[in-house]
């Protein structure tokens, strides 16, 4: 199996659901889960209870038309589907072993199962903890700024989301080939569907919306926390199961400078192509762009990523940055396929529970040398910008109005360009 | 009992209240809650000793609320009551408080924390400050005040804003005990982890020298 993919691969069933069924079946399973939960806590032993049913719903109205190519994840979903919801089904086994789970349904009905993890809290006292599973990335510090009031805005980053033209499922022959896949992005209103039209899952710089499968060890003192770990996939390719003879390895360490100032860095390599990449041909997918590779070179093709994480506040004033660099090795291309990106965002809180926040993104590629001699960016660089503002009704409701803008660089497209504004409830179970 | 010390008046003759209350097993703070929580605190939520706190931490709130024709309010107190902030801990972790009264939140950690609520009692966000730093707020509603931590989402604490100057904190074994009651017609309030808001469970009339026990099963 590769990247989740839950039910969006089966269209018939897709189909069979009328709209009127849908929404039936989303009202039906948030009733159902809030029920659970109540339930489950009005039932648990003191102090430790033994399951617990939570989660989040967002319900979204965008309004204007969504610039697809920017926003979307393999599944065809974003921060702005009308509706997601995602929620935990979580097990106390003792008291310092837990199981935590993740289970996200896009529009209500479409079910799964994105994260499932044990976590051994302080291991035979320690201080080490360790997680086992499919875990949520430890990589960057974006992770803890996904969910409810730690997402001011309605999109993510670019960096965890936006996907790039390179792909884990198929190997571009030459740089030629790569450059008519940059091409062809523009006139695939579905780019970034494994679905989609192009046959290939392309790969985000680091694709937070699907977690790795792995073990990683952490713990902290006053002043520092460390993490390493080892995954089947890649931060760009999260896998289920090992679809390559190589492991990632990632490491993260985190300052806590003076007494508001988080600085992290995190480090990360290992194999991104997966089996499908030498199996194309053989499935009938593959065009004239890509090519069958051999065992050797399919493991050694890796990915480096290298981040920076800084987080800050002051009185009311919140700051988060990052950036990323970021390398791929492609079998038949001789360089280097290089992303450069960062991320910023600002909030300030007006008053108790309403705030203001922008943010503003970046990628840069590198260039490549084409056929003719000229050199040539593998990927369109792309920047984003938003600015909105949110107020909590209390801690688990949350209104986020915003608007996003995005610019391909050297690209008059209307399809990536204006503005997209939307309004956005976030209710916690 | 912290602000009760300091809000109790000096009666001669006065009752005593006390019992027990069965406060029932779900009211305790779900791990699982804090476990999620901190997962998001990348390492350091797992093993801090403010996440054990937060996770053993439940009791109760009891107070006698005076009713019945001809009573009067009870002047607004005008003093003051600390919660502190000491290892990533809300210190104490439930503060009962008597309508008016200032709370201080000083930082006794090395690091940031931005103390904040939405309850509707009273709505407030401190911001992030540091060590050695304090910042009051004034509770004005009765209520109860849910406080948490921007910073720190294992944090949390409970302020119980009462109408009333007569009240007690549950204890582990679920005893509570007020004492310096006036005579008069009473009735008993009770708040636990487990609910949102005080609840009134019965009556009770008392005589200036009684000694009333009460088992209280919300």
């Amino acid at each position: 199996m590769r990247r989740a993919r839950p039910i969006a691969a089966r269209p018939a069933v897709r189909r069979a659901l009328t709209a009127r069924a849908r929404h039936f079946a989303a009202f039906t399973t948030a009733a159902a889960l809030v029920t659970l939960a109540a339930s489950a806590r009005a039932h648990a032993a003191p102090g430790l209870d033994a399951v617990r049913v939570s989660g989040l719903i967002d319900l979204t109205a965008k309004l204007n038309r969504e610039r697809v190519v920017a926003n979307i994840d393999n599944d065809g979903e974003s921060t702005y589907s009308a509706l997601f919801v995602r929620f935990n089904l979580d097990f106390q086994v003792s008291e310092k072993t837990t199981v935590l789970t993740e289970i996200f349904a896009p529009g209500g009905y479409r079910f799964g199962l994105y994260g499932a993890y044990v976590r051994f809290r302080d291991v035979v006292g320690t201080g080490v903890s360790v997680q086992a599973g499919k875990l949520p990335s430890f990589f960057g510090g974006y992770s803890s700024h996904s969910y409810g009031r730690g997402r001011p805005l309605i999109s993510y980053p670019l960096l965890y989301q936006y996907h790039t033209v390179l792909a884990a499922d198929a190997v571009p022959r030459d740089a030629a080939a790569l450059l008519e896949w940059k091409e062809a992005r523009l006139g695939d209103p579905q780019f970034g569907q494994v679905s989609g039209s192009l046959g290939r899952a392309p790969l985000p710089l680091h694709y937070d919306r699907c977690w790795d499968t792995g073990i990683e060890l952490f713990t902290s003192t006053e002043r520092v926390e460390a993490s390493v770990g080892v995954t089947t996939g890649t931060l760009s390719n999260p896998l289920d199961e090992d679809e390559n003879s190589g492991k990632q390895f990632v490491g993260r360490l985190v300052l806590l400078v003076g007494a508001g100032t988080r600085l992290g860095v995190s480090a990360a390599h290992g194999p991104y192509l997966n089996v499908c990449a030498t199996c194309l041909e053989g499935d009938g997918i593959a065009d004239s762009s890509t090519t069958r590779i051999d065992r050797d070179a399919f493991d050694a093709a890796s990915e480096i990523s290298l981040g920076a994480d800084l987080e800050w506040g002051m009185r009311h004033f919140q700051l988060y940055a990052e950036g990323m660099h970021k390398r791929w090795e492609s079998p038949w291309i001789r360089e280097d396929l290089l992303a450069n990106a960062y991320h910023t965002e600002l909030k300030y809180t007006i008053i108790p529970g309403l705030y203001a926040a922008v943010a503003y993104g970046e990628i840069l590629f590198n260039a490549i040398e084409r056929a003719d001699g000229a050199e040539e960016q593998w990927d369109y660089s792309i920047r984003r910008f938003e600015t909105g503002v949110g107020y909590l009704f209390d801690p688990r409701t949350l209104l986020r109005v915003s608007v996003q803008w995005n610019e391909l660089y050297g690209v008059e497209d209307e399809d990536v360009e204006g503005a997209l504004p939307a309004v956005q409830l976030e209710v916690g179970f | 009992m912290p602000a009760a010390a300091v809000w109790l008046p000096a009666v001669v003759l006065a009752a005593v209240v006390s019992g027990t209350v069965a406060i029932p097993p779900s009211a305790a703070p779900s791990r699982l809650e804090l476990e999620r929580s901190a997962k998001f605190i990348h390492g350091p939520g797992a093993t801090d000793p403010g996440f054990e706190s937060s996770a053993n931490a439940t009791t109760g709130v009891v107070a006698l609320v005076r009713v019945g024709p001809g009573v009067r309010m009870f002047e607004p107190a005008r003093g003051r009551a600390t919660l502190d902030q000491v290892d990533k801990t809300f210190i104490p972790a439930l503060l009962p408080i008597v309508v008016g009264t200032t709370v201080d939140f000083p930082n006794q950690d090395e690091i940031y924390h931005n103390v904040f609520s939405y309850s509707r009692p009273k709505r407030f966000d401190l911001g992030r400050y540091a060590s050695g730093e304090k910042r009051s707020v004034t509770f004005d509603t009765p209520g109860v005040v849910r406080v948490f931590c921007e910073i720190h989402s294992f944090m949390r604490a409970t302020i119980v804003v009462l109408p009333t100057p007569y009240f007690a904190v549950v204890d582990d074994a679920g005893g509570f005990e007020v004492r310096g009651v006036p005579s008069g017609e009473y009735q008993l309030l009770l708040w636990h982890e487990g609910l949102a808001d005080l609840v009134p469970v019965r009556s009770v009339s008392l005589a200036a020298t009684d000694s009333v026990r009460v088992r209280l099963e919300p």
